[in-house]
């Protein structure tokens, strides 16, 4: 029996998988999807190899590309961004680092505490959670974010408009700043050339502003894989965990097991999580083993789908429900000049509005960015509204751009200002993952229905996207933009949350504030299906791994007799040199 | 920069045992039983030009995403005179990509072909007889047209399956058209020629890193 099995290698299972390896705990790391173990030789990061939801490397489906990728039933226009294999979705994530919002924690007291979705807040207060925040950004680690000329001319434009500048990791009032990213910042060469023969490692060191945050991080050449810029968990804790004999007294290293689907979380018989069975993809053969306890880290839709899918207990039906997405939406400004906007990292700047949600800019690569200007629910721009009332908040069309006006728009990719909203929208029941019963079964079983009822949305979350495209709009007039276009875009789930949520109820909660399944004991839940709420806006990924930490520190209390280590000991970081070298010479 | 994408589907029995094993084969049942396509005429489809009626309905339907010099933007009314989604050779690995989307259940050869007889079914809704050279009466459509043919589509009006497939198509067909999908070699991996997608965004391609490092806003390089 293992000590523990953890089901996910993507951004919190990961993080979990390291932090128990470090303590000596014998740790099963599940993976379904495939494990890139040389990038540098295997991924072209051309758009079409790497971002095809269908084919690319960077999709969610099995190793095998040439077998179809996993389906989801998506009953509305909408549209799902995750990646499958080690790293998780964190392979193709921009690695912006922001902490959440204070107001969705129960110890909020502030001015505006009732503008948040206060129904459904975290079960512990925001000042326990710093330390973990603290933990995380240093085992990365998290840095303060280069400009690049995408960035200021972001930060002109947010001049532009009023907001002070944010100088602290807290969210405490309406600001823009640099993004706090899970990005090495450049060194030597890196960011100082265009020459590809010199910004090898170690000439350069860090992010060398390729462009490529969204095809999988391999710069700079060279580099151990622990020092990759982008501090995907495929880069960071990935490494950590198989090395963890190697650089912490007493580790022991995790075995990793991919191309591995987990389809049945089995109980004892006392209802206490005993059990994981998975299929492995390339022979179709499964196995079953046993564990002290079970973390599920599969993903916002994946992990309630094989809850399900094990039929363990939903006594308040709430397993799968209150999926949160931050109600994306896209506002695009045409620069008269060139602000590169294809490079650099994805997203170094980013506003924060408290209450409302947040926006970042951000660079694509011109297959993404057509594929950004021609989703949308609002019909096609300048023909008809698809009976939204598309609000231009002063842009100048709204909806999809097609023929030559998406042409026009990417006449010079590296002029747009591309701001995506993140809107900090309600946890609402109606929004959920279900087993299909339409749809056929895959190998797997039944596969996810995926219901994001747009239209319906709540009057707060209307209001709060609404509000955030008019200050992205200002923002782009702000900073010179010759026009501005506003998307519409339909709910594209790249942001998952919430589904198997953390919270102060046992009404409408599936986890305890020890992130422990309320119904079956030994069952954690690792990922951003966890998160009691859409954090006010920011993105996901810090606040789940700081959850995972505090998780993993449960975990060794409540069943291992250990010691919490958080705020005692001072992290290992992941590029430290002692985990260099214990990756380099475990051939990582 | 060499490319692992498998952009031809395995060998067609294997493949097709797959999707039978998995239930795959009856994933666009629901699309096909809608009420839309039932009340269209099946065997139409059956008598359809085939190849020619598939790739000039796709064809139609880049030009109307993504215009360009080709006949089909020109029959339109609306075409550019710098190259399109047919000229970055978007019209097979659209096809392909399709196919890969759902299988679809007969009289559908695949479900590239279930799409082309949606489109064209909801074409001659627009207009019963489009007049024009091509064997897909959505490809003989004006581009006003298209438009009123979209609106139909994507507000329910020809069913509510169908409002998923408008949605999607439009992003499908940018993302494809944009990409380096059309020069690819595939038995190399490589690029032959500079994708349309690049040349129309003055895209420089792949690159290691760039020297636009600006230093960092107020030299601020770290907060606490």
């Amino acid at each position: 029996m293992r000590d523990i099995i953890i089901i996910g290698a993507g951004g919190g299972g990961a993080v979990i998988a390291k932090e128990l390896a470090a303590r000596g705990l014998d740790v099963l790391l599940l993976e379904a999807g495939p494990r890139h173990l040389r990038p540098e030789l295997e991924w072209s990061r051309l758009e079409i190899d790497a971002n095809s939801p269908l084919t690319g490397y960077l999709r969610f489906g099995p190793a095998d590309r040439t077998k179809p990728a996993w389906r989801r039933e998506l009953p509305q226009n909408s549209a799902i961004s995750q990646v499958s294999g080690v790293g998780g979705t964190t392979q193709h994530y921009f690695a912006n680092s922001p902490r959440a919002m204070p107001g969705v924690f129960n110890d909020y007291t502030g001015a505006d505490a009732e503008n948040y979705d206060t129904a459904h807040l975290f079960p512990f207060g925001y000042r326990e959670l710093i330390p973990y925040y603290e933990w995380v950004e240093r085992t990365l680690p998290v840095e303060t974010s280069a400009m690049g000329t995408k960035e200021d001319a972001f930060f002109r434009g947010a001049e532009g408009i009023g907001l002070p500048v944010q100088t602290t990791k807290d969210i405490i009032r309406a600001a823009f700043r640099p993004q706090e990213n899970a990005i090495l910042q450049p060194r030597g060469n890196a960011g100082r050339t265009d020459d590809p023969n010199r910004v090898r490692f170690p000439l350069a060191q860090g992010c060398t502003f390729c462009g490529h945050c969204l095809q999988g991080c391999l710069i700079p050449r060279g580099a151990p894989r622990n020092l990759k810029a982008k501090r995907s968990t495929d880069n960071s804790y990935v490494p950590m965990a198989l090395t963890a004999d190697l650089w912490a007294r007493g580790g022991k290293a995790i075995t990793l097991v991919t191309d591995a689907f987990a389809t049945r979380i089995g109980t004892d018989g006392n209802g206490e999580a005993r059990s994981v069975t998975w299929r492995i993809g390339a022979t179709g053969e499964t196995f079953t083993e046993e564990a002290r306890v079970i973390v599920m880290a599969c993903g916002g839709i994946e992990t309630p789908r094989l809850w399900l899918q094990s039929q363990l207990p939903n006594p308040n039906d709430w397993v799968g429900r209150g999926m949160t997405d931050h109600f994306l939406d896209g506002v695009i400004g045409v620069m008269p000049r060139d602000i590169k906007s294809a490079f650099g990292p994805a997203s170094g700047a980013r506003a924060d509005f408290p209450g409302h949600g947040m926006f970042i800019n951000a660079g694509f690569g011109p297959a993404f960015a057509a594929a950004v200007l021609t989703f949308s629910d609002g019909g096609i721009a300048g023909a008809y509204n698809n009976g939204l009332p598309n609000d231009p908040h002063g842009a100048d069309a709204v909806g999809r751009l097609i023929g030559p006006a998406l042409k026009n728009v990417l006449a010079n990719l590296n002029h747009l200002l591309n701001i995506p909203i993140f809107t900090d929208d309600n946890v609402e029941p109606q929004n959920r993952v279900m087993l299909s019963d339409t749809a056929p079964p895959d190998e797997h079983g039944a596969i996810p229905r995926v219901i994001m009822r747009q239209r319906n949305r709540s009057p707060r979350t209307i209001r709060n996207r609404e509000f955030l495209v008019e200050q992205a709009v200002r923002l782009c007039r702000a900073a010179g933009a010759t026009a501005v276009y506003r998307i519409n875009l339909p709910p594209w789930l790249f942001h998952i949350h919430s589904t198997m949520r953390m919270g102060m109820s046992a009404d409408n909660s599936v986890v305890d504030a020890n992130a422990e399944a309320r119904w079956v004991k030994r069952l954690f839940i690792a990922d951003n299906s966890a998160l009691s709420n859409s954090l006010g806006g920011p993105n996901p990924t810090l606040t789940t791994q700081a959850l995972a930490t505090r998780t993993a520190e449960k975990v060794f209390q409540l069943y291992f007799e250990g010691d919490p280590w958080v705020g005692r000991e001072t992290p290992m970081s992941s590029i430290d040199a002692v985990v260099t070298r214990a990756v380099i010479e475990r051939g990582l | 920069m060499k490319a692992t994408l498998p952009l031809a589907p395995g060998p067609d029995t294997s493949r097709r045992e797959f999707l039978r094993k998995t239930g795959l084969l009856a994933a666009a049942a629901a699309l096909a039983q809608s009420e839309f396509v039932r009340r269209a005429v099946l065997p139409e489809a059956r008598a359809g030009n085939g190849a020619n009626l598939l790739a000039d309905t796709l064809n139609g339907l880049i030009a109307f995403i993504v215009p360009g010099a080709d006949r089909y933007s020109v029959h339109q009314g609306v075409s550019t005179p710098e190259p399109g989604g047919i000229e970055a050779n978007a019209t097979l690995p659209l096809i392909f990509a399709l196919n890969l989307v759902s299988p679809a259940p007969p009289p559908f050869p695949a479900f590239a072909d279930l799409v082309a007889f949606i489109l064209n079914n909801v074409a001659q809704a627009v207009n019963p007889v489009p007049t024009g050279p091509f064997a897909s009466p959505f490809a003989n459509l004006s581009y006003s047209e298209k438009v009123t043919a979209w609106a139909v589509m994507e507000g329910g009006l020809a069913g509510p399956e169908l409002i998923p497939l408008a949605g999607a198509l439009p992003q499908l067909v940018g993302f494809v058209a944009y990409s380096e999908v059309g020069v690819l070699d595939l038995s190399t991996g490589t690029l032959l020629d500079t994708p349309v997608g690049w040349q129309l965004t003055n895209y420089k391609g792949v690159t290691d890193g760039t020297s636009d490092f600006k230093g960092f806003y107020q030299n601020r390089k770290k907060v606490s």
